[in-house]
């Protein structure tokens, strides 16, 4: 092989080898983006988990949470969309979480009571009610 | 033979080319049709009059309308001064703002209605007085005239017919000489005191039109928005509690319907002027939605 041939060759080895880290990279912080999106935002899968665990479903009809049938307070099926919590906060992601932490602090004598619901865990209920639709 | 045969499969073809041709015509109609609804062509602001053979088309249908409804209607003795006095009341409150009045100018809302609001002097002109009353109950879609026949008694309406009797023969210097009438009280009490009326889920259906309850809810049964503004009234009459506070009796929706603020103070549903009657009626027609 001529040494220019080869000077070439390796060029262009080097050339994939970086556009591959550079493509590795970008997914890696890509991944990072989307976990910190998801701890920002609230995960939805999990929050669907929580309405579970949590009971709603006791009180609140909820499309997609199994068992969620309740019929004391009012459905929540596509809640995104509704433009007031508990007729009294607008409908905000932050509102819905500073709702569902303490219903009693917004709304003293509600019929919803205060579930012990971390904040953290509000998010993901609140990425769940709020999931596009 | 063969040639009567002949000449009946060439009147055949020939309906069959018109029946073709008719066809195509409206498919051709249909796609028009369709290419105005969907493109957004259709220009639907209020700064922009009807074309000519729209407005007179819909001014016509107006009128049959009307007149139409207004067939069988019987109508009181309409000249007696206490009536016309209370007629004028309401007139002042209620219809001037978007009518305006001889000498007088509407508010300046009104100035950028389409259809643009009756003169009513020409209305009075126009219309018979059964006519007039007929429109004043129940409104007209699509124009602005509100349906008043939750707000107003009966009596007060054939008042206001009553006094637009007179509007033809008043010179605007008489009409601002017109005597201050303060509005009588809604005559609910006195409808009352005869025992309340039984409930009418027909009646309940026209009433949740009337107080926008459709601008906020979604309340099965009904044509309307359905905004998701409050909650769903899916179901409502089987859920448990209602304004998250309230146990779901009659009684506490009917409070709910007549004064919620008393009951959730910074809610975002409005005290909307709910009738006892009214109440009454809505809140059977929702224990219905299961």
């Amino acid at each position: 092989m001529k040494p220019r041939v080869r000077a070439g060759l390796s060029a262009a080895f080097i050339g994939v080898l970086v556009v591959v880290f550079a493509m590795a990279l970008t997914a890696c912080t890509d991944r990072r983006d989307e976990a910190a999106a998801k701890a920002m935002s609230g995960d939805a899968d999990n929050g669907r988990l929580l309405l579970r665990q949590y009971g709603c479903g006791g009180c609140h009809h909820i499309e997609g949470v199994a068992g969620a049938a309740g019929r004391v307070g009012p459905p929540l099926d596509r809640f995104a969309r509704q433009a007031y919590i508990a007729g009294v906060l607008p409908n905000t992601r932050e509102q819905l979480v500073r709702w569902i932490v303490d219903p009693q602090g917004v709304q003293p004598g509600s019929a919803m009571p205060d579930m012990g619901v971390s904040e953290r865990q509000a998010r993901d209920m609140t990425a769940y009610l709020h999931r596009p639709e | 033979m063969s040639r009567g045969s002949a000449n009946g499969a060439a009147t055949m073809n020939r309906h069959l080319q018109r029946l073709v041709g008719a066809l195509a015509v409206l498919v051709a109609i249909g796609i028009g049709g369709v290419f105005v609804v969907t493109s957004g062509i259709y220009n639907v602001a209020a700064n922009e009059q009807h074309l000519r053979p729209t407005f007179w088309l819909i001014q016509f249908a107006l009128r049959r309308a009307v007149e139409h409804r207004a067939a069988g209607i019987e109508v009181p003795p309409l000249a007696d001064e206490r009536v016309v006095q209370r007629g004028l009341a309401h007139f002042r409150v209620h219809c001037v703002a978007c009518h305006g009045a001889p000498g007088v100018a509407p508010q300046s809302f009104a100035f950028g209605m389409t259809p643009a609001p009756a003169n009513l002097v020409d209305a009075a002109r126009e219309w018979t007085p059964a006519e007039l009353y007929w429109v004043i109950r129940e409104g007209i879609k699509m124009t602005g005239m509100p349906a008043w026949q939750f707000h107003l008694a009966d009596d007060d309406i054939w008042a206001v017919v009553a006094f637009m009797q007179r509007l033809p023969a008043l010179s605007p210097a008489q009409y601002r000489s017109l005597p201050d009438v303060p509005v009588p009280a809604h005559a609910e009490a006195a409808a009352s005191a005869a025992g309340p009326a039984p409930v009418d889920l027909p009646r309940a259906k026209q009433a949740i039109d009337h107080y926008l309850c459709l601008t906020c809810h979604r309340i099965p049964g009904l044509v309307g928005p359905h905004a998701p503004v409050g909650p769903s009234l899916e179901g409502i009459g089987a859920r448990g509690v209602i304004a998250g506070r309230l146990p779901n009796t009659p009684a506490n929706m009917q409070r709910l319907l007549r004064e919620p603020h008393r009951i959730k103070p910074d809610g975002a549903m409005p005290d909307l002027g709910v009738s006892e009657r009214d109440a009454r009626d809505i809140a059977a027609y929702l224990a219905t939605l299961k």
